[in-house]
């Protein structure tokens, strides 16, 4: 295979992670902030 | 190959080309997703979200999330930055971030060059674990949100990308002040520092160089040294850029996955790349040469050395 269980297991917890973010509604924010003008990125504030 | 590959990866990225007729940033489903690479997302061209950016946004929502009940504590952007790190490793680094094709090329203008002091590699964990994890957690504002601090005081990408912004949207100017003139500063200092040294952002202070260089060693996508191949002529890390061995770390986290060593550098194919149970060599490669007599009983240092002309095998 030349892909470990650690590999495996640790691939399963990012996708676990992945589902429950989407389940929770997070794409949607991470969306809305990064569609709006972040001024912290300019430098402002 | 590698900078055309660059080239590409920072046009898909930033790839809303029609910011100066719109006026905006692109607002698209594509904000969603997490770039590979560092890419700030207030850049009026960037269809995707920066990872870091959407990291301190998540870290700073996490006490107001506990408190409202609705649990959204960065589960996704974590498990899209540990997917990502997992398959790739630091190959974002060396062949899709925008940034650091922004370094390599500063690089390549004519100036004395200076090595990055190795100790300073440590920076970039303070730079994670204290501007984009810690302080977005605890350091809130009244209201219970807490503020992307990386993005805010030091990340270079996002006052030059962002910075675009004070083009389209002129009022925005009124509000400069002296953290923009810090910015400015940092940015200046780095694209500066980049044209006497390789890619020092990406080596001393980038959180998501931290992150995929903490999964280096157990990416789907490696390096793999084969001792009874190696001629030991060390011209892998003779020409290593960032000063990686890559015979004993190619897993290092410092490695920033260009693959140089294997792609260019290696004589002997002693180095290859994988991906899983994949073994290759990626283009452009050096014939390979026949087999050496010690190859079949493993390697001998003393007659390796001179088993090849300077400069490598001929043909």
């Amino acid at each position: 295979m030349g892909v470990s269980k650690g590999w495996l297991g640790a691939m399963g917890v990012a996708g676990a992670l992945i589902a429950l973010g989407v389940a929770l509604g997070e794409p949607g924010q991470v969306l809305m902030r990064a569609a709006s003008v972040c001024l912290a990125c300019m430098g402002i504030g | 190959m590698r900078r055309w590959v660059q080239a590409v990866a920072t046009l898909a990225q930033n790839a809303y080309l029609a910011f100066p007729w719109t006026g905006t940033l692109y607002q698209g489903p594509l904000k969603g997703l997490c770039s590979p690479g560092l890419n700030c997302y207030s850049c009026p061209a960037a269809v995707l979200a920066c990872p870091i950016g959407a990291l301190q946004q998540a870290m700073g929502a996490v006490r107001p999330a506990l408190r409202w009940g609705t649990y959204r504590l960065g589960f996704y952007v974590l498990g899209s930055l540990l997917a990502i790190g997992l398959v790739l490793g630091r190959f974002p680094c060396g062949w899709l971030c925008p940034f650091g094709f922004l370094q390599d090329g500063l690089y390549k203008l004519r100036a004395p060059k200076v090595a990055v002091p190795r100790f300073l590699g440590a920076l970039r964990y303070a730079v994670l674990g204290v501007l984009v994890i810690a302080l977005p957690l605890w350091a809130t504002k009244p209201f219970g949100y807490g503020e992307a601090w990386f993005c805010q005081l030091l990340c270079p990408a996002g006052t030059l990308e962002a910075g675009a912004l004070l083009f389209l949207m002129p009022d925005l100017r009124e509000q400069l002040g002296g953290n923009f003139a810090l910015k400015v500063g940092i940015l200046v200092g780095v694209l500066g520092w980049a044209v006497v040294s390789y890619r020092p952002f990406c080596r001393t202070l980038c959180p998501l160089g931290a992150v995929y260089g903490l999964l280096n060693r157990g990416s789907l996508l490696s390096l793999h040294w084969d001792p009874t191949r190696c001629g030991d002529c060390r011209a892998c890390v003779d020409g290593c850029e960032v000063e990686v061995d890559p015979r004993r770390a190619p897993g290092s986290p410092a490695c920033l996955r260009c693959f140089g060593c294997a792609r260019e550098r290696c004589p002997s194919s002693a180095l290859t790349v994988r991906l899983g149970a994949y073994s290759f060599r990626p283009s452009p490669c050096t014939p390979e040469p026949p087999a050496l007599p010690h190859q079949k009983t493993g390697p001998d240092r003393s007659r390796t050395r001179s088993a090849y002309p300077p400069g490598g095998p001929a043909g």
